[in-house]
């Protein structure tokens, strides 16, 4: 465990990444300009109360020029926006930021630099810089650093750090989930499309799910039983800690239970249609009256 | 389901369905689920090209100053002066970086269905005005909640439209009937779907795969992968969210009633100053036919407009837009409990077979 000292300010120990800004960097990237390899831009977010977590919930691409010799970030840019993003959502501050290649170099110290300084930087807390490799021939890898002075020279201690990694997961809150899950049905669709399916269908797939899970398991008991398969006893304890925590429930109270939900439900259709035709009748009777 | 065809009055080409970029619906939902229970509002930018309408980028609107007290004014912030700038400021930001700088509409979070009011009507038209193919894009947070996301794209209809110009915003009895509008045709419908980009893609396959699975017991069998499939639509109790939508229609048919209840009482005005206006007519015959036998001037049965006043007929938009939302809200019941009614047969059958 580390001993807090007093002067020093803490350090981000997990960093958890919201999935809405990792698209947001993808979207980006896509629409870069001819020529430019990677592109960067600033991830906002929150800071848990001891510094010690750092939520990345969103990100804005921030225009930027880099040569060989040297690089430019439109500072005014990123003022600009950072001030309407912060109106919008009060709650997200400065925490970091991107870029899109995994190589760590001179320029990225400079930009790290600028996003910790004093004036509108994350100071006193370190400010994060997430790589994400967005190259489509290899696999995507995200990972995030802090960045400690490691200065030999004075003069060049503004282009030299040390980037430490610090370990990421990803989170998402219960109403994310949803649309994380349907924008994930279309990634197996050959034209990347789907479409917004009723609550019958979700209803649906999700039994299809289930049944096809039962079947995988009841597939490979039959196996074990057979003798074709060797059975692993771990496996076997926890389905049977599985299967035994159905509830056992008086059949007669179950069933009393069970009719008067259902005719509570078919009650309120009942009530809901008898008004729906309700309001055509009065619909059509104004109409009516208005012509005659 | 056959989608009625809207003629545009310019060169622009009307969109039949509408295509959300994945970044765009993460974006949307996260924002109206965050400000849950309060409704907020945003814009949306895309294109609109080969009848298709692209979403590309959303952002939300601040929460305007003194909003605390009622959400109406979250509603007409699209067109609050505040939110104008706002709106300015970021989109020429957003050009600098090769995001389209064309809004197409605006999306609304509304809480179990109730968005049926003034402002959508205003919001609308005036985005209309600019853009035919503005849309505006409706996420119901309680419903996301317990089952598939519910987003919906609505847009006001021909109809509607032509009613809102012929009769100046007024409404009258006659505007509607003249252009067939009824409550069912205000907003009209259409089909939304999702699409990933080629990088959007690959993100989402590494998620799934088991490298990338968050720390967890590694002697557990539970896969801890961030896309796991979700089961909790296949929960049995309900009755919150029922509960709660009925208590709703019960207070639209409230409103419905009262609301009636101007409109009659208009009407018996009218019928009142009819009636009087009908015995002046009488009385002035009357008196002409002994003006002229003592040949003095006539006066005109015309002139009874100087004498009375016929009241103004109350527009009749609030009375389309409550029937409306009652009609919503019971298509979200009936939508709800066909559901949740296939889960108690499929249930009681497999109850059955063990008893």
């Amino acid at each position: 465990m580390m001993t807090a000292q007093a002067s020093s300010t803490p350090t981000p120990l997990n960093i958890i990444i919201h999935p809405q800004s990792l698209f947001s960097i993808l979207d980006h990237t896509l629409r870069r300009n001819e020529g430019q390899e990677r592109v960067i831009g600033t991830l906002l977010g929150q800071r848990s109360e001891d510094g010690t977590e750092i939520e990345i919930r969103s990100a804005f691409a921030v225009p930027h020029i880099e040569s060989a010799a040297q690089v430019e970030i439109d500072m005014e840019y990123h003022k600009t926006m950072y001030n309407l993003y912060h109106k919008a959502n009060p709650k997200e501050i400065l925490v970091g930021w991107y870029a899109t290649s995994l190589e760590l170099n001179a320029f990225s110290a400079l930009i790290q630099n600028f996003y910790s300084s004093v004036s509108d930087g994350t100071y006193p807390y370190p400010a994060v810089h997430l790589t994400m490799q967005v190259d489509p021939s290899s696999d995507i890898s995200i990972r995030t650093y802090i960045s400690t002075n490691a200065g030999v020279l004075p003069d060049k201690i503004s282009e030299s750090c040390l980037f430490v990694p610090v370990p990421n997961e990803l989170r998402y809150s219960e109403s994310e989930r949803s649309g994380l899950e349907l924008v994930a049905s279309a990634k197996n669709n050959e034209s990347r499309e789907t479409s917004i399916i009723g609550d019958i269908g979700n209803l649906e797939k999700s039994i299809e799910e289930v049944i096809s899970m039962v079947d995988r398991v009841s597939a490979y008991v039959a196996s074990v039983q057979d003798g074709t398969r060797p059975g692993n006893a771990a496996i076997g304890k926890f389905l049977l800690s599985n299967l035994s925590l159905a509830p056992k429930i008086d059949s007669d109270e179950l069933e009393k239970l069970f009719n008067s939900h259902l005719q509570d439900i078919l009650l309120v259709v009942y009530l809901s249609n008898t008004i729906k035709t309700q309001m055509q009748l009065f619909n059509s009777l104004k109409r009516t009256a208005v012509i005659s | 389901m056959a989608f009625p065809v809207t003629v545009l009055p310019e060169l622009t080409t009307p969109v039949y369905s509408v295509v959300i970029d994945s970044g765009v619906l993460l974006k949307l939902t996260r924002h109206t689920s965050e400000a849950f229970p309060a409704t907020v509002c945003g814009l949306i930018l895309g294109l609109d090209a080969n009848s298709v309408l692209q979403l590309t980028h959303a952002f939300p609107f601040p929460p305007s100053e003194g909003s605390g007290a009622s959400g109406n004014d979250d509603a007409s912030a699209p067109r609050s002066k505040a939110n104008v700038r706002y709106q300015a400021d970021m989109i020429r930001l957003l050009k600098e970086v090769n995001i389209e700088a064309n809004p197409v509409g605006y999306y609304i979070s509304s809480y179990l269905g109730g968005f049926f009011n003034q402002a959508l009507v205003d919001n609308l038209v005036a985005l209309q005005a600019a853009n035919p193919n503005s849309i505006v894009l409706v996420h119901d947070v309680t419903r996301s909640s317990q089952s598939s996301v519910s987003l919906k794209a609505y847009r006001l209809s021909a109809q509607f439209l032509a009613t809102n110009k012929s009769s100046g915003g007024k409404f009258s009895s006659e505007a509607v009937v003249k252009n067939n509008l009824t409550y069912v045709d205000i907003l009209e419908e259409l089909p939304v779907s999702i699409k990933n980009s080629h990088l959007g893609t690959a993100l989402l396959h590494h998620l799934d795969s088991p490298t990338f699975a968050t720390k967890g017991d590694p002697t557990s069998f539970i896969s801890t992968s961030a896309l796991a499939p979700n089961f909790d639509s296949l929960d049995l109790s309900i009755d919150p969210y029922l509960e709660k939508s009925v208590e709703f229609l019960l207070e639209s048919v409230d409103d419905y009633y009262s609301e009636q209840g101007t409109f009659n009482y208009f009407q018996r005005q009218l019928g009142r100053e009819q009636s009087k206006i009908q015995q002046w007519i009488q009385k002035t015959r009357s008196e002409n036919t002994l003006r002229e036998r003592a040949n003095l001037p006539t006066v005109s049965e015309e002139d009874w407009q100087k004498h009375f006043k016929l009241p103004t007929e109350p527009s009749r938009l609030d009375n389309l837009l409550i029937s409306a939302q009652i009609d919503q809200y019971c298509k979200q019941i009936e939508e709800y409990s066909s559901v949740v009614s296939s889960k108690m047969f499929a249930v009681q059958n497999s109850l059955d077979i063990h008893n």
